[in-house]
């Protein structure tokens, strides 16, 4: 088995901040509010009737027939604005698509109810008769449900659109999913099993059961947002494993992924030092250490125990910096992100490392300086004690 | 923790441990008999038949069953849904038999679980339809979630019977990674854990993953399988709503799915959990594990179709299929035996004998093919892990099982040796198909322990 170096490129962003990872940083960096009205949100809490949407891309919008629309959520077809996004400038260049084109998703659960409000109120009033709410079931269950509801939706309209038949993979439901999605997507182009790999990860749709949820896993109050985020793990041409530099015909820097690291910690008290663990692990495999790492891009961590874990597993694997790399996090202007979350802050991650920049958080205000390392470190700590770090490595070693 | 950065190096894969259960059964032997007697677990449901549903046939796990396979979990297992109390059955099952020690001492085993999550079912959505404000098409959350927290509520008659429409730890215990969790916490097999969502081909997806990591030299252990418990209103009418499953129609239960025959007419859903232990060979030699079979090749690949049928030909499925044998670096002659996905849906089984033709020409006819969805039902993302523990036993016991129901191929699926009977025969390697909606394409190869 051969081995290829792989380089990160065709970096796509959809949030409530913008189309694009530009869009992004200067939203942060204005503090502009990305947030809008929620619907169907009544009485006392949640305690804010906002959060950080996108609209819901129509067919012009994916380039897709209308009856696309017809056999997917909202998820879905956030995901796959989110590829076109990523893939809008390799598809200028050249074919895209392929046995070599693999697909790597993280994706959240479609978690709703399956009978719209409408109907709920004539399920209220046939509760007692099982036979009766069979029947409302019969004829109000949505058509296409049955596929749209299957949270792989979102990699077979991605396979169709782009042509893309190489290897695969989907994970789901938490964060973990979306570095899952580009370890492995990294992994399969360095093991020659695909050329490319579109990686990609998409957040849940605001929806009032999404608060329910969060709240039983221990929600601390987050705002949650919408979006997508994807980028291409690609075979750099004629590259020696390890090498760096921009890849020929992609138009961007490369960036690479040049460390990895996960662990899984099941309680509270486990969980930081399963982050500790596999930050080591990603600095490691990276060939560098705590002092190499200019950017820390820690997960949207939207319970209080993932927070203080996180807090406290940074402190310790950068105690002995002599200067600690800012953390930063996209939160303010996209809420958070579910799956899609570390993968958002993986694309903002290379927009940064692609300009030698990065943003601190100074109070409520953004500033953007010079990266003082050639290298970020991103999080992922899913809900169940899943924990994921990678670091990336820019085009300037 | 699994720093790994591939350096071209290979080792073998095998399976050192088996675990399943589907309908009232609960080992893969005897689900291995109870087909090679010619025997479904597909029968009328009688919920569902009472409320006149129009698929009222699934192979559902038995509710005694399920309530003992409930009990027998450690309280260590955590809060597991009903997909999840399957899970953990078969996977401690494969473990025990793999007779590796009760926990890992080391951070180089893994779990790989293929899992769809559950829908809210009618009395969950009963008790959320009393928090919606019908007028404003707005639900106050507060007064559902304080409702979800009053010990006093009372408990609705839940989906399919199950007591508990109102579970303060509902969202917890059907998200699918949970028994993921709780697996690698209780064996110790916390180096990676994924939890897949590649739609019916996710079982086989989960196994092959494994595979690929023990390959590489990033894991020596893996638990991998799938599980799924969707045999409910809402699943069963969701599917039937797009035309997936088998209309009833007043047909003997037993003689609904018909794999590759000329009158099949959709999927019967079924339930169950299958896994099976890998490990390296020399992770296996080097304790005297006994090997049941080797992982020989995989691939899963994605195809640009469209969402409801894969190519007419042919071609996608068995491009998938060349991959697998081109990563097993095999020839198609070196194939004597075909697990194949068989859903019994017109076009699944289709494309899938043409691929079958594609791929191994005149010879398809003398390559013996079961399906195994007429007997287990089709159990979605645990379909393939299920296969492939029957493959691993018709490897070891040198028998093909039958395709209940076959009995008259159509224009396509003519020229298949469709084995319709038990049938002794030399298996030595054996190309296992999982193919989901929407084009996640599976294949596994599994060969002889050697």
């Amino acid at each position: 088995m051969t081995t290829h170096d792989v380089r990160l490129t065709a970096p796509g962003l959809l949030t409530a901040a913008g189309t694009d990872p530009g869009d992004l940083w200067e939203a942060l960096v204005a503090g502009k509010d990305t947030r809008r009205p929620t619907e169907a949100l009544a009485g006392p809490w949640p305690e804010f009737d906002t959060a950080f949407l996108v609209d819901d891309p129509d067919a012009a919008t994916l380039g897709v027939h209308r009856r696309v629309l017809r056999t997917s959520e909202k998820q879905a077809r956030m995901a796959l604005h989110g590829a076109r996004l990523a893939l809008a400038g390799p598809a200028e260049r050249g074919p895209v698509g392929g046995p070599g084109w693999g697909l790597y998703l993280g994706l959240p659960t479609v978690d709703e109810e399956l009978l719209r409000f409408g109907a709920l109120d004539r399920l209220h009033k046939a509760a007692g008769s099982p036979a009766e709410v069979a029947a409302l079931y019969g004829r109000e269950v949505p058509p296409f449900s049955g596929l749209s509801h299957l949270n792989s939706t979102a990699a077979a309209h991605i396979s169709a659109v782009f042509g893309l038949t190489g290897a695969m993979a989907a994970y789901s439901p938490f964060s973990d999913a979306g570095l899952t999605a580009l370890i492995d997507g990294a992994l399969s182009v360095a093991e020659g099993e695909n050329e490319v790999a579109l990686v990609g990860a998409v957040s849940p749709k605001v929806h009032p059961l999404l608060f329910a949820q969060y709240e039983e896993l221990g929600w601390n109050g987050a705002v949650p947002g919408e979006g997508a985020a994807f980028l291409l793990a690609e075979r750099a041409p004629g590259g020696a494993v390890g090498s760096v530099g921009p890849v020929a015909g992609s138009g961007v820097p490369g960036a690479r992924l040049a460390g990895y690291g996960r662990a899984f910690g099941a309680g509270p008290q486990d969980r930081a030092e399963a982050l500790v663990e596999a930050v080591h692990a990603a600095l490691e495999t990276a060939g560098t250490d705590a002092g190499g790492i200019g950017w820390v891009l820690p997960d949207a961590a939207w319970t209080a125990d993932g927070a203080r874990s996180q807090d406290a597993a940074l402190d310790r694997v950068f105690a002995g910096a002599a200067d600690r790399p800012a953390r930063f996090t996209s939160e303010p202007a996209t809420g958070v992100l579910g799956p899609a979350h570390p993968l958002a802050h993986a694309v903002l991650a290379l927009h940064g490392l692609a300009a030698g920049r990065r943003l601190v958080a100074d109070g409520d205000a953004v500033r953007e300086e010079a990266l003082p390392a050639p290298r970020a470190l991103v999080l992922a700590c899913g809900a169940r004690g899943q924990v994921c770090a990678v670091v990336l490595e820019g085009a300037e070693k | 923790m699994t720093p790994h950065i591939p350096n071209g190096a290979e080792h073998e894969v095998v399976v050192t441990g088996i675990g399943l259960v589907a309908g009232e059964l609960t080992d893969p032997e005897a689900l291995f008999d109870h087909i090679a007697e010619g025997r479904t677990l597909i029968t009328e449901h009688p919920r569902h038949k009472e409320w006149g549903v129009p698929c009222a046939v699934s192979a559902h796990i038995d509710p005694q069953v399920r309530q003992a396979l409930t009990d027998a979990a450690p309280e260590e297992a955590g809060s597991l849904g009903p997909a999840g109390v399957l899970a953990w059955h078969a996977a401690a099952q494969a473990w025990q038999r793999s007779g590796l020690p009760r926990r890992l001492d080391t951070e180089r085993g893994g779990v790989f679980l293929a899992c769809n999550r559950m829908v809210m079912e009618p009395a969950e959505l009963t008790a959320l339809a009393a928090h919606v404000d019908h007028e404003a098409g707005a639900l106050d959350l507060d007064g559902y979630l304080e409702r979800l927290d009053d010990p006093a509520a009372p408990a609705a008659d839940g989906a399919d019977g199950a007591a508990g429409g109102l579970d303060p730890r509902r969202h917890e215990r059907i998200q699918p990674d949970s028994a993921t969790a709780a697996l690698a916490d209780y064996f110790g097999a916390t180096g990676v854990l994924e939890t897949r969502a590649d739609a019916c081909a996710a079982g086989g997806m989960a196994i092959g993953s494994a595979y690929r990591y023990i390959r590489s030299g990033a894991l020596d252990v893996a638990l991998a399988g799938g599980a799924e418990s969707l045999t409910t209103l809402t699943a069963v009418t969701a599917f039937y709503g797009v035309g997936a499953l088998a209309p009833a129609d007043g047909r003997d239960p037993a003689r609904i799915s018909r794999p590759f025959d000329k009158d099949r007419s959709g999927f019967v859903i079924g339930d169950g959990a299958a896994f099976l232990v890998l490990e390296s060979r020399a992770h296996a030699e080097a304790r005297g594990a006994r090997i049941l079979a080797t992982v020989a090749g995989y691939a899963g690949v994605t195809e640009a179709v469209k969402m409801t049928s894969s190519s007419r030909d042919g071609s996608d499925y068995a491009q998938c299929m060349r991959a697998a044998l081109g990563d097993a670096g095999l020839a198609p002659e070196d194939i004597d035996h075909v697990n194949a996905h068989g859903t019994s849906t017109e076009a699944n089984d289709t494309c899938e004998a043409a691929a079958l033709h594609t791929v191994f020409g005149a010879r398809a006819a003398q390559l013996p093919v079961t399906g195994n969805k007429s007997a287990m039902g089709h159990s979605l993302a645990n379909s393939g892990a299920a296969e492939a523990v029957l493959s691993v036993l018709s490897l070891q016991r040198q028998t093909l099982l039958p395709t209940l129901n076959f009995a008259e191929p159509d224009e396509v699926t003519r020229g298949l040796d469709i084995v319709t009977e038990r049938r002794p025969a030399r298996v030595t390697t054996v190309l296992s198909n999982s193919f989901g909606f929407g084009g996640q394409n599976c294949s596994l190869i599994l060969a002889e322990a050697g």
